[in-house]
């Protein structure tokens, strides 16, 4: 094993408040820190705990290819593994979650010999679920990517919720641009017409990533969803529109019925 | 510039289960009691995150989609 080591910790949502202690021992032991905060005191934070620490930020532009982006942060990270030292990889919410830097830069890392690993953490799915209280055993639960939803043939399940990820950004097809487009909104309502009816209740759900700020929880019809407000951090849920259906195949099979199927 | 004491202040409410128990209770009480300048008092109790973010020296927009992987590889 060669001697440099990266890990990819998860800080969680809410600043200081969501890490975990080994993720915490990982950042203040490591020789350099990389970080990706959604506010830019989550790098002041991160400061309290290593001197040493630089920013991820910079690597995104504009107009620039989002994976241009990722390559040259996943390489700026490898160069001082290269060089012995111990890289820590400290990205909000759950590293592993959505997330292709700190994933390939394990993936790397690993590939060329050195030690790797991610810690995990407390995603914007963990926090959805504590703050719209919702179980996603209740009915069950499905997440999707906005963008690869509409463009392509993913299917829904209308009894159970649905998490779309990156409305905001829905449609979004260049991956230049941190914006989406109320056209694009509407086809992408146009295309959720197959599984709900217009009238259908979405929450438009934002995690606090500061402990004075509260989450974000709005109920609008579908139909009105082009004209709300959606920014990056945005994220759309879609509570079921129909109830459990029994499998009557199934429960013949059991030789039972839906009435004694053990109720919650 | 950099706004110390506030900073200070909101990373420790982020990890302090008491602290953010009081400042639920009594939120000027609590800033007031940690030092926080009156106007920031203020503004943090509008609750609007552009001020907010201004008052914590933070402009920058910060690209949280960046580790998000948009398409199938």
């Amino acid at each position: 094993m060669l001697k440099g080591q990266f890990v990819a910790v998860s800080t969680g949502m809410n600043l200081a408040g969501h890490i975990s202690k080994i993720s915490r021992s990982y950042i203040e032991q490591a020789d350099v820190v990389y970080c990706l905060m959604p506010h830019s005191l989550g790098e002041v934070w991160i400061h309290t705990l290593n001197s040493n620490v630089k920013s991820l930020q910079p690597f995104y532009a504009k107009g620039k290819h989002r994976m241009q982006s990722y390559e040259e942060m996943i390489d700026a990270m490898l160069q001082d593994v290269r060089m012995g030292k111990k890289v820590c990889g400290a990205f909000y919410g759950h590293a592993g979650v959505f997330a292709y830097v700190p994933r390939m830069a394990v993936k790397q890392a690993v590939k060329e010999g050195f030690r790797a690993h991610m810690e995990p953490g407390v995603s914007a799915e963990a926090c959805l679920y504590a703050d719209l209280a919702i179980d996603p055993g209740e009915s069950g639960i499905q997440g999707y990517e906005a963008s690869q939803f509409l463009f392509y043939n993913q299917e829904l399940n209308n009894s159970a919720y649905a998490i779309m990820w990156q409305i905001g950004l829905v449609g979004e097809y260049t991956a230049k641009q941190f914006e989406t487009k109320k056209e694009w909104v509407e086809i992408f309502v146009s295309h959720l017409k197959k599984w709900y009816p217009l009238s259908h209740n979405v929450i438009l759900y934002e995690a606090a990533v500061l402990p004075i700020e509260t989450f974000r929880a709005e109920t609008v019809a579908l139909k009105d969803l082009p004209d709300a407000e959606l920014n990056p951090k945005t994220t759309l849920v879609i509570p079921p529109s129909r109830s459990l259906q029994a499998n009557q195949d199934v429960l013949d099979m059991f030789g039972i019925s839906e009435q004694q199927i053990a109720a919650r | 510039m950099a706004n110390k004491k506030l900073e200070e202040f909101v990373i420790r409410l982020s990890e302090d289960a008491k602290l953010m128990e009081s400042y639920v209770e009594n939120p000027k009480a609590v800033m007031r009691g940690a030092g926080l300048d009156e106007t920031d008092i203020k503004t943090i109790l509008k609750g609007e995150t552009k001020e907010i973010n201004k008052l914590l020296g933070s402009d920058m927009e910060c690209y949280i989609t960046g580790i998000i992987t948009l398409m199938k590889k």
